[in-house]
């Protein structure tokens, strides 16, 4: 397209005689090795007429000479123009591309030898002079626009002491200047790793902040968090989403894009790291969105509300014109394993099946190859600064902290990287590197630039976000479970099998009440029914997981398995079968139908936009459900809840990074039944959900009354007998611990108010030692026995840790903090626990959960 | 643009239209070929960034037919996009490099990513072994290529997108046929899910090639 327009304009042009002149002057002086293209005088006056009758002079000023070819001297000759002066189109052009046809070192060569050429030269002359100058802005801009150009891997910066050494002759203070601190920040970076390292990366982020011990548990595993629909946290993940995709291709150096340079990504690997870099994040993404949906062992409508959700994300993203991660939210609902699900797509709401379809539109361009619509969009959008769509869910019932921008007024755009790179890998293809003269074929470097400088564009709008990293948002997302396509296929098929689609017949599920007892009698089931299909996956998903797991974040699923295998071979009760996999909402699919239905509402209430105020951080999905104790069915729900969500909402606590390998499944499942908690009747989602069945082992363990479950009562006492198991230390592995912080009740603060420390909560500690080693940290020096230690609870309630308990398997889960949060009390002058919970609010732990919470950022105030 | 000797028919709103996509591992000269097949009909001028340009009329055995070429080079490691093109498309170039193994030994996985997309036991592929130009670099064997096309019950050919081109037309023709053979499964498409832009398709078949 373009190069029509300046063929044409060159047609122009060429009517006024002055340019006339000028141009075949610079035809002359180039001549030699460097042509333009040529005016043709026998072409006939086109539209274009009128025009340069009109305002010729415009056209004259103009003065198109198009580099067509040349050898590498003569294309960097040409960066200073013919006025002498550089010649900033074609400085564009040439450093967003030679790199296909030559090296910087070649380059900085000819320019600085011209430079000292001029200086022998012509001492004095005008000319001279400008060009030196031009030369030497030239210079100046490489440094700027591409100083990576600069770096060399080895540390000796070559080309910098080169730069140094000639700014040094010529007395050129500035660009020595430049250069100078150029090199230093080099060194800083080659010091920290060389330039790859210096990319933002979400992933080495998360495991940097897993050094830091006064804030995170050294444990990355205890940190995940599920993906949760019941939490109303779409437009969080869209922007954190889009904070990391617009970090990385701010970074993106365009001309890695080039199609020489990328299609040789294979072999030249570290050519390319920046465009990876945006990739991988893709990949991550997609791979996240495809596992939340076919990992879960649920019933299809749960699943259904995954996959809304993720539409909804979707939506969001699209509103923040984030295409990157919009494409792979939408590419992984497309993708096989996830389309497949059709029992869950039929419980997709038609509004969210329109939505997805309108999302998806804007890439028919991909599929159907008809005018990109995409295309259009980004460039009508791409660098407007504001999106047309409306973002509803901000407007409406979102609940946004002061700390959270106002997105809607102000953003940027990531496009989705893999068009450009096609659209260059085949415009490297379908052009010659070299004209039949064997010159450098610059035309197709000046269409390479096309597309080069419109990612150029977006990288600007890119920087219109001003998205504030979210930290625990790293951890989240960073520890979702993260399966790969084909185990994300077979976990599909363990779904719903493939030829025979049953229709998922949800009475079926839902009447059948001896789904749990049939689950631990461990028959295998037969694939047919829903109801056994969910056994089925679960049971598959524990083989999957575990044959899994090989690479860096899958690390965590796969011990999550294996624990959990290793569970179930200890003749942990069926409920805890279920539950292998960190989401967890098979709970859903497996309680009785009344507290399926509750279920069912308390998710559409949510999702129509329950209650507003911050949801306290939970681990996973589990089971959102009313509080509602008298129900013997529901606390069956929560009892399968709770378990399922055992291994996630353990992962919010410490364990040890390392070494609990092949530990946790059983000690996660005793403790959690072990755990007590305090609930209240806030109604809170999450802390209902993990005080729910803690409740039921409250029965049990302190009431040493079974819990009274219909059908269970062999589940129960299973239960109890492995949670004591456990208690006694007999066969929990070891090397697990909890990092807590300790703070000082208010009858003990000081004025000088240190307010927490750290300490190391380990398996088979006891609470003497414990709150002997709490006093020692706050240099309290008085009896042990005269305190106790009580633990803080999400929403403000409080546990007395009693005297004779394993403080590890009684802390009660804290997913809204990376930390359990403890606090040492002076007991009571009779030295007494009441029942060791406390359902109010105490008021030192008001204190310490504002405490707590300034500590934290506000995403464990409740979006994850 | 130049169509050759022929001309299409005016209204080609009824010519029957083939989505077809060129998938294979990274660098195997997937985008070679189809440039290849479309540049010469560009003689003047070709923008391979403009869209349209993948589309092209051809005559095949006397019948013209719309082609629309789907070749997503340069997009490789975007994992998850492979399905959703592959969704796309009725017909497929299944491209490999005989001078690289692993793509020969990726086509063989595509090949069932695509069964897997299509839930198919056969869909419509032809197995390209391209560059075989290469003769000295050569470490897939005709021998080789065929076999796993018997394996896989596909028809195989082998090309060059260098200058001179080998079999380039033949093997985006031979496509058509193939595709043309297979039994339509256009109804089940409809249903599916993100048959969503399939709709929009049929509505912009005329709009596509008035160029």
């Amino acid at each position: 397209m373009t190069t029509r327009t300046f063929a044409r304009f060159l047609t122009s042009a060429g009517y006024s005689p002055t340019a006339k002149m000028r141009s075949s002057s610079i035809q002359q002086l180039y001549i030699i090795m460097t042509r333009y293209r040529a005016i043709d005088p026998d072409r006939p006056k086109t539209e274009s007429t009128e025009m340069s009758s009109a305002d010729h002079l415009e056209w004259e000023s103009v003065k198109e000479k198009m580099i067509k070819a040349g050898t590498v001297e003569r294309l960097v000759e040409c960066l200073v123009g013919s006025d002498d002066m550089m010649d900033s189109r074609h400085f564009n052009v040439f450093f967003a591309t030679y790199r296909a046809f030559t090296d910087s070192a070649i380059v900085l060569d000819c320019l600085l030898r011209r430079y000292e050429a001029l200086e022998n030269e012509v001492n004095g002359s005008t000319s001279a002079l400008l060009v030196q100058n031009s030369i030497r802005q030239i210079v100046m801009c490489w440094l700027e626009t591409y100083p990576e150009d600069f770096y060399d891997p080895d540390k000796d910066f070559i080309m910098l002491s080169s730069l140094l050494d000639f700014g040094g002759r010529n007395k050129l203070t500035e660009l020595r200047a430049k250069a100078r601190k150029q090199r230093e920040v080099f060194k800083r970076i080659y010091d920290e790793g060389g330039m790859q390292a210096a990319l933002p990366s979400l992933g080495q982020y998360v495991a940097d902040m897993g050094f830091d011990p006064s804030d995170y548990p050294n444990n990355i595993k205890e940190r995940v968090k599920m993906f949760d629909v019941g939490k109303e946290n779409c437009v969080q993940i869209a922007e954190q989403l889009t904070f990391w995709d617009a970090a990385l291709f701010k970074e993106l150096l365009i001309h890695q894009c080039q199609g020489c340079v990328w299609s040789k990504r294979r072999t030249a690997g570290e050519r390319v790291y920046t465009v990876k870099a945006t990739i991988e994040q893709f990949n991550s993404v997609s791979q996240r969105v495809m596992t939340s949906i076919v990992l879960p062992d649920c019933r299809p409508e749960y699943r259904a509300k995954i996959i809304s959700k993720w539409i909804d994300i979707a939506r969001e993203l699209r509103a923040l014109k984030n295409f990157s991660s919009l494409k792979a939210v939408l590419s992984s609902l497309q993708s096989e394993p996830v389309h497949r699900l059709k029992s869950a797509w039929n419980f997709v709401q038609n509004r969210s099946i329109s939505q997805f379809r309108e999302l998806s539109s804007i890439y028919e361009t991909d599929e159907d190859g008809d005018q990109g619509n995409a295309r259009k969009i980004l460039e009508q959008e791409g660098t407007a600064k504001s999106s047309p769509l409306r973002r509803p869910q901000l407007i409406q019932n979102c609940r946004r902290t002061k700390s959270d921008v106002n997105l809607a007024e102000c953003q940027g755009t990531v496009p989705y990287l893999g068009n450009f790179l096609t659209d260059l890998a085949m415009v490297d293809e379908s052009t010659p590197d070299y004209t039949p003269e064997n010159l450098i074929n610059f035309e197709k470097r000046r269409k390479e630039f096309e597309v080069l400088a419109k990612l150029r564009l977006f990288q600007s709008a890119a920087r219109a976000y001003n998205i504030p990293m979210d930290r625990m948002f790293c951890a989240w997302f960073f520890f979702l479970p993260c399966l790969d396509e084909n185990e994300c296929f077979n976990r599909s098929l363990e779904i719903e099998k493939p030829p025979v689609h049953s229709t998922p017949d949800l009475s079926s599920s839902r009447l059948n009440s001896s789904l749990l007892t049939n689950g631990s009698s461990g028959t295998p089931p037969v694939k047919n029914s829903t109801l056994s299909r969910l056994f089925n996956s679960s049971r598959t998903s524990e083989d999957s997981g575990s044959h899994n797991g090989s690479n860096g974040h899958n690390g965590t699923w796969h011990q999550h398995s294996n624990s959990y295998s290793s569970s179930t071979n200890s003749h942990i009760p069926s409920m805890t079968t279920g539950s292998s996999l960190n989401i967890s909402d098979n709970g859903t699919a497996k309680h009785s139908q009344d507290s399926g239905l509750q279920c069912e509402d308390w998710i559409d209430g949510r999702l129509d936009g329950g209650p507003p105020g911050p949801v306290p951080l939970s681990g996973t999905s589990t089971i959102p459900r009313g509080t509602n104790s008298n129900s013997p069915s529901s606390s069956n729900v929560s009892w399968s809840g709770g378990s399922e969500f055992t291994p996630s909402s353990l992962f919010p606590y410490s364990h040890s990074r390392s070494k609990s390998g092949e530990s946790s499944l059983q000690e996660v499942n005793t403790s959690i039944s072990t755990r007590v908690s305090v609930d209240n009747t806030s109604g809170t989602q999450s802390l209902s959900r993990s005080a729910t069945p803690i409740r039921t082992r409250l029965a049990e363990v302190f009431d040493s009354k079974v819990f009274s479950h219909q059908k269970k009562g062999s589940d129960a006492s299973s239960c109890s007998s492995s949670s004591s198991l456990s208690a006694n230390g007999s066969s929990p592995p070891q090397n697990s611990f909890y990092l807590a912080r300790v703070g000082l009740d208010d009858d003990l603060q000081n004025t000088d108010g240190a307010n927490y420390k750290c300490i190391k909560i380990e398996n088979g500690d006891r609470m003497p030692q414990l709150i002997a080693r709490a006093l020692e940290k706050h240099l309290i020096d008085d009896e042990k026995n005269k305190y106790l230690l009580v633990q803080l609870l999400p929403r403000g309630g409080e546990f007395v840790l009693p005297d004779n308990c394993n403080p590890f398997y009684a802390m009660a889960p804290d997913p809204t903090s990376p930390m359990l949060n403890l606090m040492l009390r002076k007991r009571d002058c009779n030295g007494t626990i009441e029942g060791g919970v406390s359902p109010q609010l105490g008021p030192s732990a008001k204190k310490l959960n504002r405490m707590k919470r300034t500590n934290l950022l506000r995403w464990s105030s409740g979006y994850l | 643009m130049s169509n050759g000797g022929k001309r299409p028919p005016e209204d080609d709103s009824k010519l029957p239209y083939y989505k077809l996509v060129v998938i294979g591992d990274g660098g195997v000269g997937k985008s070679s070929l189809t440039i290849q097949f479309f540049q010469k009909q560009f003689v003047d001028y070709y923008d391979p960034t403009i869209e349209d340009q993948y589309i092209q009329h051809c005559e095949i055995d006397g019948n013209w037919v719309i082609m629309d070429v789907l070749d997503t080079a340069g997009q490789e490691e975007f994992s998850a996009m492979r399905e959703q093109y592959i969704r796309g498309g009725r017909g497929f170039l299944l491209v490999f490099s005989v001078t690289e193994r692993k793509s020969f030994e990726e086509a063989h996985k595509l090949y069932n990513q695509v069964l897997r997309v299509k839930d198919k036991a056969e869909y419509p592929v032809l197995l390209v072994a391209n560059k075989v130009d290469l003769i000295n670099q050569r470490v897939v064997s005709e021998e080789e290529g065929r076999e796993l096309a018997a394996q896989l019950k596909l028809m195989y050919i082998e090309t060059s997108a260098k200058e001179p081109p080998v079999n380039v037309d033949a093997a985006f023709h031979e496509l058509v046929r193939i595709v043309r053979s297979f039994p339509s499964d256009e109804g089940e498409h409809e249903a599916s899910m993100a048959s969503v832009p399939r709709d929009k398709k049929r509505k912009d078949k005329g709009k596509c090639s008035i160029s």
